[in-house]
């Protein structure tokens, strides 16, 4: 008689868990299911008119898709004279800037911390790990007036003021220049080369990966920020600043009509988030998933 | 000449230092005149050093928790939130668990478990809103289906809550379960190999292999979500603006800023800050106490 070999090993490796596994799976399925439907009903909402988006409880578009919805989204959405166009702008000038600013600075002194010997860097880093454990509740009134004392309050310089140079992503990248080996650089010094050559040429590069991430879901952090655009710049909304006005909009009786071209408009809002994640998901994905950044 | 050279060298290293350094030094700054000013606002009725420093704030604080008073409200409810964040946690990890046991169809769901991340809570809420609006999908489902009426179920005090929280269990499970399946990816096989040998089933591996091995990950995630002990919070300002009982600390904060009122809500930014950091340290120590020291 044949013995059956018990292999563990390629026992997770399939994936068999036996009828846990697949309870597990059909859960899975309906979490799915669960989490695209709605983006799915406000897909089909974007394209149909508001007699269909009322009549049924899946709105589908019988006399062919609404286009025009879009681009009704695309001349309509405004605040206060503010259009899509200024908004999508503000958008990534807020979210881009903020998040390429703030990697960027905080990995200029992740980098001296982490391979320079001076008086203080320890200093640095134990205040960067204390600020990140301590909660500070309610500093948000000084905050408010610390960006109006320093003439950035409604101000696309906001971000030069507001970057996080000293915190989490500080922490991060100094792990990551942790494990950079500093023999690349002495060999640069050797050939001559600056600090500055080393910093910009040498060891940056080796951190693009991890620095890209914290870039990505920064940037996905600020799109999404509606509560610093109406406390510290409420003249230059963003996109989803307006999109918050929009729907007080909508959801009056002069608006109902346009609950397609909001829907519409939403979609737009995604489109931005969704590329970047398309064209990124692989390198983000892995780095989570190895469990930490490294270099 | 050597000489020259050399302190010319270290003149630049030193310039270098302290020119990739300023950034760093600017946030310290900022950290200390932020706070620094917070502290001064919540002693102060107006602008600090030009009113009189008072505790007003203070026994206005103690007066509106003694009763049912907003703030009370406020923090009932964001504690409400806290419990529900480190619910989802602990289901990021369950869900981590199983695509790390490779369940059917496991890469599909490590993507689209992400999806809901890259779209802002405006967005989600927004259709969430017209799902379950008056005369929307769901309660036409339920109408036409069960023959069940419901009113509007963010605009009443008993449902408004927990309709928000059960949103954000519908809404996703953040991003959190990549890193636990990162922590459990790097569990030697051999170790769970041994497991199965000596017959450990499904739970068994998980509550006495998998959850010892990769404590220290979530201990670090649990501690960062005690943090946020007092920011705790779910999207009050796209659902409710705070309205049927709704209202969270973090939102509370938020309208008295918008409402340009400093004072107070510095001072009870301070209480809650000088509150939150003892639950921490305690919890931080005995986390570690508690955390098996495995080294693999």
């Amino acid at each position: 008689m044949k013995k059956r070999i018990l292999s563990p090993r390629k026992d997770q490796e399939k994936g068999t868990l036996g009828v846990t596994g697949w309870i597990v799976c059909l859960i899975f399925v309906v979490y799915t299911l669960i989490l695209l439907m709605p983006y799915i009903y406000a897909l089909f909402s974007s394209v149909s008119d508001y007699k269909e988006y009322y009549m049924s409880i899946f709105p589908f578009p019988k006399d062919g898709l609404k286009l025009s919805n879009y681009v009704d989204a695309w001349q309509n959405l405004k605040h206060e004279g503010t259009g899509i166009f200024e908004m999508i702008i503000n958008s990534l000038w807020f979210a881009g800037g903020s998040a390429l600013l703030g990697v960027f600075l905080s990995t200029c002194g992740a980098y001296v911390c982490a391979k320079y010997q001076f008086r203080g860097r320890k200093f640095l880093y134990w205040f960067a790990l204390i600020t990140m454990m301590i909660p500070i509740v309610g500093s948000m009134p000084s905050n408010l007036k610390f960006i109006s004392a320093m003439g950035v309050y409604n101000s696309r310089a906001y971000i030069f003021v507001t970057a996080s140079t000293i915190g989490a992503t500080f922490i991060i990248m100094y792990s990551c220049f942790q494990n950079v080996d500093w023999a690349y650089a002495e060999s640069a010094f050797m050939d001559g080369a600056g600090h500055f050559t080393v910093f910009f040429k040498i060891m940056l590069p080796q951190v693009i990966s991890p620095m890209t991430a914290l870039i990505l879901s920064d940037f996905i952090l600020f799109w999404a920020d509606v509560e610093s655009s109406l406390i510290y710049y409420p003249e230059l909304p963003t996109l989803a600043t307006g999109l918050y006005h929009f729907r007080s909009f909508v959801i009056t009786a002069e608006g109902m009509r346009r609950y397609p071209a909001y829907f519409a408009a939403i979609l737009l809002c995604v489109i931005p988030t969704v590329t970047l994640f398309s064209i990124f998901q692989k390198k983000l994905m892995d780095i989570q998933l190895s469990g930490g950044l490294k270099g | 000449m050597k000489l020259d050279s050399k302190v010319k060298s270290k003149l630049n290293r030193n310039i270098f230092i302290f020119i990739m350094i300023i950034p760093a030094l600017y946030g310290i700054f900022r950290y200390f005149a932020v706070n620094g000013y917070s502290i001064l606002l919540a002693f102060s009725d107006g602008e600090p050093f030009r009113e009189p420093f008072t505790m007003r704030n203070f026994r206005m604080f103690f007066q509106d928790m003694q009763g049912n008073g907003i703030l009370a409200l406020a923090l009932k409810n964001t504690l409400k939130y806290f419990v529900v964040g480190l619910i989802q946690q602990f289901l990021c990890y369950v869900v981590a668990y199983f695509l790390y046991k490779k369940v059917p169809g496991y890469k599909i769901y490590r993507f689209t478990f992400y999806l809901p991340c890259l779209i802002a809570p405006v967005i989600t809420t927004a259709i969430f809103m017209e799902l379950i609006r008056v005369g929307g999908p769901l309660y036409k489902i339920m109408d036409e289906v069960f023959g069940i009426q419901f009113n509007n179920l963010l605009a009443r005090p008993e449902t408004a809550t927990n309709t928000i929280i059960a949103f954000m269990f519908l809404s996703g499970i953040g991003t959190t379960y990549l890193i636990f399946l990162g922590a459990m990816n790097r569990i030697p096989k051999e170790i769970i190999e041994a497991g199965k040998l000596d017959g450990c089933s499904t739970w068994r591996e998980f509550w006495s292999l998998v959850f010892p091995l990769t404590f220290g990950t979530y201990a670090t995630f649990f501690l960062m979500s005690l943090c946020g002990v007092f920011a705790a919070s779910g999207p009050i300002l796209y659902m409710t603006q705070g309205a049927a009982d709704t209202t969270t600390l973090g939102y509370w904060l938020f309208t008295q800023v918008m409402g340009d009122s400093y004072n107070y809500p510095a001072a009870v930014g301070l209480v809650f800050t000088c509150l939150g950091i003892p639950i921490l340290l305690i919890s931080r120590l005995i986390i570690n106490k508690a955390n098996p020291e495995v080294t693999y």
